[in-house]
């Protein structure tokens, strides 16, 4: 299956590929899909690690399931107002 | 009761809300506008841009003014959020709360700002002499 990954704030500067279509085993969860993500861009595992997760644009846990054709957003500590 | 939000990019005019939510029941209506500072953290700050997620954050901030109308009770609740690169002394933040009386609509000013500051996928980078960096 393939999910879209979006990344924003710090991370939109520090992932390069952004949107990126990626694909994925079936039963992927948010969690698997981090840890593949720290692996991939290891200058952003960090910021990756403490992202909130949010998928089709609510915000998700880690032990949630990807479905095919979703947007993962990947969301650093927001800081607006 | 009347409830707005808006992601927006252009300049943030409280005039219009302030209008719409002086009604009859109300003698209460706040108004508030969060603007750029020249300093943060000690660093001086010459412009902030701001970027955000635009469909969650629309639904986000939905979702924070209701909770915070319902928590305080409140008639008229509009909110505006300014996105892109701003100028110290420009707002990013306009609100507008109006309830029969004076404390539901602080409380509920507060609220608001409080809580989107948690979960509506905002986010802002501060430009200064000292370079940039993200908040």
């Amino acid at each position: 299956m393939q999910v879209k990954v979006v990344f924003f704030g710090s991370l939109s500067e520090s992932v390069p590929a952004d949107p990126a279509q990626i694909e994925l085993a079936v039963g992927m969860t948010v969690g698997g899909l981090r840890r593949q993500l720290c692996e991939e861009f290891p200058q952003a595992a960090s910021a990756l690690g403490s992202a909130m997760v949010a998928i089709d644009t609510e915000y998700s846990r880690d032990d949630s399931v990807l479905k095919d054709g979703v947007e993962v957003a990947f969301l650093p500590p927001v800081s607006g107002g | 009761m009347t409830i707005a939000v808006h992601v927006i990019e252009e300049k943030i005019k409280l005039e219009d809300l302030v209008a719409k939510a002086t009604t009859s029941e109300c003698g209460a209506v706040l108004s508030f506008l969060g603007v750029v500072r020249d300093h943060a953290d000690g660093k001086s700050v010459e412009s902030i841009d701001y970027s955000c997620y635009r469909e969650m954050a629309q639904k986000e901030l939905l979702k924070v003014v209701e909770k915070s109308v319902a928590a305080c009770g409140v008639a008229h609740a509009f909110v505006l959020h300014r996105i892109g690169r701003l100028a110290v002394g420009e707002a990013s933040l306009g609100l507008v709360v109006a309830s029969p009386h004076r404390r539901e609509s602080f409380e509920c000013g507060l609220m608001i700002i409080d809580e989107l500051k948690k979960t509506v996928p905002i986010w802002k980078k501060e430009f200064g002499v000292d370079g940039s960096y993200w908040v």
